[in-house]
């Protein structure tokens, strides 16, 4: 065990001490006296669109959607014990999470945190997949795609992916469809959780009134020792412009529900590079369309768009898209409005003054987001999943000027990137 | 870690007015709650419409823009209203939150500020031209968007099962009743009634105001005297109804849906003690508090017939509901599973593991309360509404206390009373997108 770093990070007020296992395991611990809970998150950047890899041996594997979901399914069964009964037997709150690039596992307690993280680092570490226990967690796992199934927000989403990317793995939900959740085998998980599951892809954040030396003394007989390489992640090559320009679905909804999407040039690579991307874009969407813009305004006045308007900006390191989502009566007049408004703002340029407002409002609505042991574990993990330092995201907050809000605003809505998906009410 | 010997300091600041202080420096947000509370009765439509009208826009800032850049001018601060049904009252919450000072820049604050908003917003609101108390413009536009997502409801399929099953399940009972009153309600207001009803709400609901984190509670305590001091007249609150219900009901209701939700409903009486209001809650989180209940172990984990299935205690009006998501072709299977589960419960109370289980889970979530000003809050708010005022160190030590067979006899107080499910209807189907190809 190496201890790498001590971050005091005036900010947001904490001190977090970065570590390395023998195996390379990344680890950070955050102090936090005088608080009761302490909280524990171990993942990897390993994720539902790694559908496609190389295993170290050269032998190729493709495996259906959904696959690292239902891993993360599985783990939970434990070996000898449910991971359930041991986390509950100790009071633990946990759960874990899949999303497009990364899967993790989290607990938060009171009382017993050592028991807890033995718990945590043994279970991801140490599964046992076989085709009986796998079958046995089909059902369960089709009523919770099946759960999504029938929220608005979510088939949306989808379908926009659906229309601006051809191949690209987030064209599909993270829990994969009900089809692909029936293909998935033993061997599938087990091929996945040998080439990603490995010592130096695993990072684990810590948060809590601990003894820091004593946890990582502790974690030292813990973490396994293995430097068996990873497996090679596989992407296919896509298309540079959208799939489609418009998409339908009949959906029971009321009134139709449209996403329109604006495609940007690519992914970012560059752990430190996408943050910065998504803060600046996060910044300019703000600047274009928060309640506190003219532009939201006027549509607002007008009845083009109501409450159910947002948008965000989606990215990792080979993608990136804008949405722009709402409810309407009409939604050929709904994207007509909303792509005017974008290309005017994009003509027009955002306000220095209101770029320094929505800039001091980003920053307090980041350290908010500090607040509790589990609250900032869950957050230092995901830094270290995306190659940042903790809280690296306020530092980057602070270094983002004018111009470069300015600039990104001027190529963020290209209409040639852009595609809309629409449910359309079936009843 | 120890738990909390203490309940927050109560102070009365104005008639009518009570203020839980949850001082808290360790955090770095701070937050006020303020809860205004008056009876189901026929002015809902209205005070539902208002929290609406209200956030467009004040005599200082007229429209919801300035609003907005106000509160992103003091660093992110929110500050939003609604209105919900609370048990049986009808309430119209406000919700502000801002950074603590230490983490703002030297000779920043931000609460005075902060404070004079709210003030405006319910005082000082944007009139309308020729002396209306509200702009035309904006109580049509606020009543068409609410008369929209009203009608909307539906689309959030899970959420609409859960709102029919209480609705049917407290038909005649204030408890059943919806916060905006109907549509036709809202279609029939005017700006003169909206106006009726902000006076109304400020001269007379009883209000319970919460501040926790980084906030000095001397600030708040004043400003809740300067803005409601003046009161005189003030709302009496009704008794809440605990019907027992004669026989069980089932309603099966059918919508395009893929995945059905079910509903199960049992009454309990007022228990008599602190003791066996413990027992109630340790009974209902055996059967369903999470992945060490019972249903969640069997239902999920042997019989993999739900993704989750959790047990609920409305601890006011003295019902336990259990909800699951699950195949329609499921429904009896799961039905019977509760049933038999509750009847093994009832007869024979825990097992020693599950009270194991049980009684550390409760334990770990009263020891870690004190870390999230939401969770404090809320528990505090929930001990004064219920008027049992227990310190989570007092609630340990009844929970370490209790036997297996006062969790039993609590058990045997569930009166089932109604299964509800929403299911898909038979002309549902899922539809293949059909696409347009890209011209580029």
């Amino acid at each position: 065990m190496k201890i790498l770093e001590t971050i005091q990070h005036d900010q947001s007020g904490e001190t977090v001490v970065l570590a390395q296992s023998t195996s390379g395991t990344r680890i950070a611990l955050c102090r936090t006296p005088g608080f009761s809970t302490s909280s524990g998150h171990f993942g990897l950047r390993f994720g539902s669109t790694d559908t496609h890899f190389r295993l170290p041996s050269g032998q190729e594997v493709e495996v259906p959607g959904g696959s690292a979901h239902y891993l993360e399914h599985k783990l939970f069964e434990g070996r000898e014990e449910k991971v359930f009964d041991r986390f509950g037997k100790l009071g633990a709150r946990f759960n874990g999470g899949t999303s497009f690039r990364t899967t993790t596992y989290h607990f938060t307690t009171a009382s017993r945190f050592q028991e807890c993280l033995e718990v945590l680092v043994d279970f991801v570490q140490h599964p046992l997949i076989t085709e009986e226990r796998v079958d046995k967690e089909r059902g369960i796992i089709e009523q919770e795609v099946r759960m999504y199934a029938d929220h608005p927000g979510f088939a949306g989403t989808f379908l926009l992916h659906e229309a601006l990317y051809a191949k690209h793995g987030i064209r599909v939900e993270p829990g994969g469809t009900v089809e692909d959740v029936r293909a998935i085998h033993a061997k599938h998980l087990q091929d996945c959780f040998d080439g990603f599951y490995r010592p130096s892809a695993m990072c684990l954040s810590l948060a809590g009134d601990f003894d820091t030396d004593e946890v990582l003394a502790f974690l030292e007989s813990r973490l396994d020792v293995d430097d068996t390489p990873l497996a090679t992640k596989l992407y296919p090559t896509e298309p540079t412009s959208p799939h489609a320009d418009w998409l339908e679905r009949d959906f029971p909804v009321t009134r139709p529900h449209v996403w329109i999407g604006w495609r940007a040039e690519g992914g970012e690579p560059d752990g430190h590079q996408r943050l910065r991307t998504r803060l600046i874009n996060s910044l300019v969407l703000d600047l274009a369309f928060d309640v506190s813009s003219d532009t939201h305004a006027d549509l607002y006045r007008r009845g083009v768009i109501d409450d159910s308007f947002g948008c965000h900006w989606s990215g990792d390191s080979d993608w990136g898209h804008v949405v722009a989502s709402g409810l309407c009566d009409d939604p050929k007049l709904f994207v007509t409005e909303i792509r005017k408004a974008a290309e005017a703002f994009a003509m027009q340029g955002p306000g220095e003054a209101d770029f320094e407002r929505l800039k001091r409002a980003a920053w307090g609505g980041l350290i908010s987001g500090l607040q509790t042991p589990t609250a900032l574990a869950g957050n230092i993990l995901s830094s270290m999943l995306g190659d940042l330092r903790p809280f690296e995201m306020l530092d980057a907050l602070a270094g983002i000027c004018f111009a470069d809000v300015q600039q990104a605003a001027k190529s963020l809505f290209h209409p040639q990137q852009s595609a809309v998906a629409v449910l359309k009410p079936s009843e | 870690m120890a738990f909390l010997q203490t309940i927050p300091e109560l102070r009365r600041p104005a008639p009518g007015v009570e203020l839980l202080c949850l001082p808290e420096p360790r955090f770095k947000r701070a937050q006020l709650g303020l809860s205004l509370d008056l009876p189901l009765d026929d002015g809902r439509a209205a005070r539902t419409l208002l929290s609406e009208v209200l956030q467009q826009g004040s005599a200082a800032h007229p429209t919801r823009r300035d609003l907005s850049r106000a509160l992103q001018e003091a660093y992110g601060a929110n500050c939003s209203l609604y209105a919900d049904r609370n048990g049986e009252n009808h309430r119209i919450g406000i919700s502000l939150g801002w950074v603590g000072e230490r983490f703002l820049p030297p000779g920043n604050i931000v609460v005075p500020q902060l404070l004079e908003m709210v003030r405006q917003t319910l005082e000082e609101p944007r009139r309308g031209k020729d002396g209306q108390p509200f702009d035309e413009e904006v109580v049509e536009r606020e009543r068409k968007l609410l008369m929209q997502r009203l009608a909307e409801r539906k689309d959030d399929r899970p959420g609409y099962a859960e709102e029919r099953f209480i609705s049917l399940m407290c038909e005649g009972e204030p408890y059943g009743l919806q916060a905006w009153d109907s549509e036709q309600a809202v279609a029939a207001l005017t700006a003169d009634d909206l106006e009726q009803a902000r006076m109304e709400l400020l001269a007379t609901a009883k209000i319970t105001a919460v501040v926790v984190g980084p906030c000095d509670p001397d600030i708040i305590a004043a400003w809740l005297a300067d803005v409601f001091g003046g009161r005189s007249k003030l709302a009496t609150l009704p008794e809440i109804g605990r019907p027992v219900p004669a026989a069980i009901r089932e309603v099966r209701e059918q919508l395009p849906m893929d995945q059905a939700q079910f509903h199960y409903g049992f009454r309990y009486p007022e228990p008599a003690d602190k003791r066996a209001f413990e027992a109630l809650g340790f009974a209902c989180s055996v059967l369903g508090g999470g992945s060490h209940g019972r249903l969640f172990r069997i239902v999920r984990e042997q019989k993999s017939l739900a993704y989750g299935i959790y047990a609920m205690q409305r601890a006011r009006k003295g019902l336990i509901t259990v909800a699951a998501g699950i195949d329609a072709s499921a429904y009896q299977e799961v039905r019977d599973e509760v049933d038999k589960q509750l009847a093994e419960l009832q007869q024979n109370g825990p097992t020693a593991e599950e009270m194991e289980m049980t009684l550390v889970n409760r334990l770990d979530r009263l020891r870690g309360l004190a870390d999230s000003g939401y969770e404090l809050a809320t528990y505090f708010v929930r001990e004064h509404t219920l008027g049992l005022e227990r310190s989570p160190a007092e609630r340990a030590a009844i929970l370490q206390d209790l036997k297996p067979t006062e969790i039993a006899e609590a058990a045997r107080l569930l009166v089932p009373d109604m299964v509800y499910l929403l299911e898909p209807n038979a002309d549902a189907s899922a539809v293949q997108p059909e696409g347009i190809p890209a011209q580029a």
